[in-house]
């Protein structure tokens, strides 16, 4: 099951790359709102975090959140 | 005592979250307080403070520091029934420190060290990263390894001194769809090896169908974890931004996992204020070795653990998100509150738990 998940993975992780028009700076004011940024609420989501880590059997995996909103 | 390994892990994740979120981040100032109370006595307050610091060495660079406190009071069942029969208040300090620094045009590289301390557990973390911007910053690619040296303790038994080591590997990869919306994809393997196991938890044997005798728990001593996520996040109509993501965790103890959180929230008076809801379910099947109790008829079993953690079980969680923005240097004041039922259908001493979470924390541009 691990194995098939990580083949669907790639496979996203290629269609998400293939798959889209190349957005120019200028085009990126949507994603530059902090409401998108991923932990959009910080505080929030590290006491969320903090307690499934220490309540539930498993963790991992819970950020992935890149910029590229050409406000840098 | 798991909590300095599963929040210094969580750090760790947070600090790769902020690296890839903003590599050219502005200065600024965080505090903030995390309240946990639940309906089985446990109530932990966690202030925590920190800061984002660009600095210039030769190159654009970043370094990170923060800090926090955790002190618990609980009169748990869990407590109650492993460990004494009294109530405890505990404290656990961390300090946390990261820097990274741009190699060349958009890509950087990071380290990162963590150190947890409480009465019967120190835990210690160092990591190092590389981001690339890629694509005309349409792709943020991110790769993290961090190894973890523990010791594990037991309160009043300073004989009791047990190493726990780990490595830990991350990927994400981030795509802008379009104008609208991202991409998240992550895989995060984990491997930890060493003393595993509770020191206070005991486990009960039956003989003939009644309780015998009870033997401190015993699990594997290497656990192998790999983590899925795909996230969607993207702006809809002017003014509604969702996210969504579902994750699978599979282990080499049994254990499959799945979770399914969704955000929405919006943007009002001028983007001055975001309110926001959320949802979270999440799903587990037990170990392979997890048993309510064990019948010692053929002799005491090798592995043997009754932590809920470990058996089958679900957790519901709905929350509350709010965000204002403030008329003074545009600091933003975010407040949260949610709900989360934990459910454990095998546990023979507590089937459910219900616990509100809570956190107000302020960021401060410099």
């Amino acid at each position: 099951m691990t194995h098939r998940a990580c083949l669907a993975l790639a496979l996203l992780a290629l269609l998400a790359v293939a798959g889209c028009a190349r957005v120019r700076p200028y085009q990126r004011g949507a994603l530059a709102h902090r409401a998108l940024a991923h932990p959009a609420w910080p505080t929030a989501h590290t006491a969320h975090q903090h307690v499934f880590q220490i309540r539930e059997g498993t963790e991992g995996a819970v950020d992935a959140g890149g910029g590229g909103c050409g406000c840098n | 005592m798991q909590l300095s390994a599963a929040v210094v892990g969580l750090v760790l994740v947070a600090t790769a979250a902020s690296a890839a979120a903003q590599p050219a981040d502005e200065r600024t100032t965080t505090a903030g307080v995390r309240l946990y109370a639940d309906d089985d006595h446990v109530t932990v307050w966690s202030p925590s403070a920190g800061a984002v610091l660009p600095v210039t060495w030769g190159r654009e660079a970043v370094v990170e520091l923060s800090t926090t406190i955790d002190a618990v009071s609980a009169a748990s069942i869990d407590v109650t029934s492993s460990a004494s029969p009294y109530a405890f208040d505990e404290q656990r300090v961390e300090g946390a420190a990261a820097a990274r620094v741009a190699v060349v045009d958009d890509h950087w590289i990071g380290v990162s060290a963590n150190v947890s301390h409480e009465r019967d557990y120190l835990a210690i973390r160092a990591g190092a990263s590389w981001l690339g911007e890629l694509g005309d910053r349409n792709t943020t690619v991110r790769l993290a390894y961090a190894a973890a040296f523990d010791t594990v303790g037991r309160a009043g038994d300073p004989r009791f001194d047990e190493p726990r080591r780990g490595h830990r590997g991350v990927a994400t990869l981030t795509q802008i769809v379009d104008p609208r919306g991202y991409v998240d994809l992550a895989i995060d393997v984990d491997r930890t090896t060493g003393w595993l196991s509770s020191p206070y938890r005991y486990v009960p044997i039956l003989m003939g169908g009644a309780p015998a005798y009870a033997l401190l728990e015993r699990v594997p001593e290497a656990r192998t974890s790999v983590a899925v996520l795909g996230r969607v996040r993207r702006m809809i109509g002017e003014a509604w931004f969702v996210h969504a993501d579902y994750r699978l965790c599979r282990d080499t103890w049994g254990i499959t996992s799945q979770t399914v959180s969704a955000r929405g929230a919006t943007a009002l008076r001028d983007d001055t204020v975001v309110l926001g809801g959320e949802v979270r379910a999440y799903v587990q099947d037990s170990a392979t070795f997890y048993q309510p109790s064990y019948d010692g008829a053929a002799g005491a079993p090798a592995w043997r653990t009754r932590d809920r953690s470990l058996g089958a079980m679900r957790t519901v969680t709905v929350g509350g998100l709010a965000e204002w923005v403030t008329p003074w240097r545009e600091a933003r004041v975010q407040a949260s509150l949610a709900w989360t039922r934990f459910s454990w259908p095998a546990d023979l001493y507590q089937r459910g738990r219900g616990a509100a979470i809570s956190s107000l924390g302020v960021v401060v541009p410099l």
